[in-house]
């Protein structure tokens, strides 16, 4: 907040440290809600701009990066309703070639223990957890960030993306759970769908409790 | 699966959202029921994995892209705020002007990063970086720029200088210059700024102080430029021992060394050419020397004397430091000047006797060594009475003489022939 008190006072320097500490963030976090990396960077400039412009009207009132976030949550929801309404949105990454280790599919049908399944390294740990996140909605997507990356609190993203903090609770409860039932198979074991090491014998098959259904888009 | 609390209560127990009653409870239960204590476990783990996530670093101009049009919106804003206030077009012209040279300038100001500008505003230093830095003061660099020894001698070695050396004085010109850098350049503009950086702030500070001396005249720029630059390359032939010496030396003292440690360095390139005036000089004080002490001791050959015994040693010697004193009188101002720069009597006597070896064993002031093989196949090479001559010569003599055919001019008759 300090930062952007000096920002206010049309600090340039301020300004570059403000975009320094925050660059990072905030292209993750759009990355993860536009599924591009340079139109997230594209998005970030936009949501920096807009803060330089409105920073006359900041209120330190409430956490920085809430107000910021909610910034972003403007600009990625008008980016992903422009490109809905041009008929070009694209699940991110829909090329099956572009995922080094799987489909999402083959994620599905591995979380029902139906598939054996192998030793995963770190690409493809990273592979497998973005196509995990990508299968939330946006909502549950983008409440999970705001949480798990930015630290805000149930209130902190209710005020960001305005909705009530029972909301919240129910987004973050129903994203957790759905990424859980895709990545179980994988929690102790680090375990790939479609091979098995030999001698080995897939940690889903001995566990039941591992067949849970595939998670359904509930909003 | 404990049916008390559902996946929404554990995910907020998780998140630290639930009140202290039911975390309290939850933390009983989770004491009592492993099903429970695995279900929260693995909650937790799969948040954990999130950490996996990927992410992809901003291109590295991103926060300069992001301040230029953060820069060019605040000028455009200027712009259009004019509009409303004035209607009539001169007044508008009247402020506008200046208003945009201000836009321009802030544009400029933050158009570049931090580290850019440092770059930038202390490029001069940055690419003059191994000679400035030995620069401890503007009054140190005077004494530098008044010694006429130290700039024409010292013009052959590497000075690590960045590009060509020729720093513009506008900004807008270095960001440019900076741009045209190859990648080597660049390198090591990147490497002299850390090293600036490390510096002390009062030392940074004083350099600073010394570049905007040096550029603040352009007719003498170079002079200075050319004073510091020379310096480094003595230095350069100096250990590291006698670099930090240097360094601790008051100015008046360290004047006096830098005198010595060019004199040094002149007398050794005098040496590698002597003009035919101070050899034959040389060899006629040698004959002088062979007269008078062959009357003391009979037989007597100076140069020999001085060859083998007295390098370093004069005590072990019979020409005294009168007869060096003899000698330098008898030499040229070029060759006087040079003694005179030395520091001290061993230097002296040093400086001689290493011209005199140079005449003798010219080879070996030039840095080449001529192996045994190399010499007998010279004499081979000689006439049957050649041979007779160099046959009846002492070894060290013989020797001598066979390095002088080596090279073309043979400045030093020996004293048998």
């Amino acid at each position: 907040m300090h930062l952007m008190l000096r920002v206010q006072q049309d600090d340039p320097v301020a300004y570059e440290l403000l975009i320094q500490t925050y660059q990072m963030r905030l292209i993750r976090f759009l990355q993860n809600l536009v599924g591009s990396e340079s139109s997230a960077e594209d998005l970030a400039q936009d949501v920096f701009l807009r803060v330089w412009r409105a920073r006359k009207g900041y209120q330190p009132t409430a956490k920085f990066a809430t107000w910021l976030f909610h910034i972003a949550h403007n600009v990625a929801s008008n980016a992903v309703r422009d490109r809905k309404r041009r008929k070009e949105y694209q699940v991110a990454n829909p090329d099956p070639n572009q995922s080094a280790v799987l489909s999402i599919e083959q994620m599905a049908v591995a979380s029902t223990g139906a598939m054996p399944i192998r030793k995963l390294d770190k690409a493809e740990r990273a592979d497998m957890v973005r196509l995990a996140v990508e299968s939330l909605n946006d909502r549950q997507r983008e409440a999970m960030l705001l949480s798990k990356f930015e630290g805000l609190c149930y209130q902190e993203i209710a005020d960001t993306m305005e909705l009530t903090v029972q909301a919240v609770k129910s987004l973050l409860s129903r994203a957790r759970v759905n990424l859980k039932v895709l990545l179980e198979p994988y929690l102790d074991y680090g375990q790939l769908p479609g091979t098995q090491l030999p001698g080995t014998q897939s940690p889903s098959t001995q566990s039941p409790e591992a067949s849970a259904e595939l998670p359904k888009e509930q909003e | 699966m404990n049916s008390e609390f559902d996946d929404e209560a554990l995910v907020a127990y998780l998140d630290g959202e639930l009140d202290a009653e039911q975390t309290q409870k939850i933390d009983q239960q989770i004491a009592t029921h492993p099903d429970l204590r695995d279900r929260i476990k693995q909650l937790r783990m799969t948040w954990d994995l999130l950490e996996e996530l990927p992410v992809d670093p901003p291109s590295p101009r991103f926060a300069e892209t992001t301040l230029e049009m953060a820069a060019l919106s605040s000028a455009a804003e200027q712009k259009s705020g004019l509009r409303l206030l004035f209607s009539n077009f001169t007044r508008i012209v009247i402020v506008a002007i200046p208003l945009l040279f201000l836009a321009g300038f802030v544009v400029s100001r933050i158009n570049q990063s931090r580290i850019e500008r440092q770059l930038l505003r202390d490029l001069p230093i940055l690419v003059d970086w191994r000679s400035l830095s030995n620069i401890d003061s503007l009054e140190w660099l005077e004494v530098l720029v008044s010694e006429p020894g130290l700039v024409p001698a010292f013009n052959d070695v590497e000075l690590g200088l960045v590009g060509d050396g020729a720093v513009p004085i506008p900004l807008n010109g270095r960001r440019e210059w900076v741009k045209k850098l190859d990648a080597a350049d660049r390198g090591r503009l990147s490497v002299n700024l850390r090293e600036f950086q490390q510096r002390e702030p009062s030392r940074q500070s004083e350099l600073r102080k010394i570049v905007e001396s040096i550029y603040s005249d352009p007719a003498t720029k170079q002079t200075y430029l050319a004073a510091a630059r020379s310096y480094e390359l003595l230095l350069q032939k100096q250990s590291m021992t006698q670099r930090s010496s240097l360094f601790d030396l008051p100015l008046e003292n360290r004047k006096s060394e830098l005198l010595h440690l060019i004199s040094s360095y002149m007398a050794e390139q005098f040496a590698k050419k002597i003009p035919t005036a101070d050899a034959t000089a040389i060899e006629s004080w040698a004959e002088n020397m062979q007269l008078k002490y062959t009357i003391v001791h009979g037989h007597y050959d100076a140069l020999k004397d001085v060859n083998m015994d007295l390098h370093a040693n004069l005590a072990g010697c019979e020409i005294k430091m009168a007869d060096f004193e003899d000698l330098a009188s008898r030499m040229s101002p070029e060759a006087r000047n040079i003694l005179h720069g030395l520091n001290s009597t061993e230097a002296y006597v040093d400086t001689l006797v290493y011209w005199i070896r140079a005449l003798t064993y010219p080879n070996e002031a030039s840095g080449e060594r001529i192996s045994t093989e190399k010499l007998k196949e010279l004499y081979m090479k000689l006439s049957g009475s050649q041979q007779d001559q160099v046959d009846l010569l002492q070894p060290e003599q013989a020797k001598s003489s066979l390095r002088k055919l080596s090279k073309p001019r043979a400045v030093l008759q020996t004293t048998e022939s």
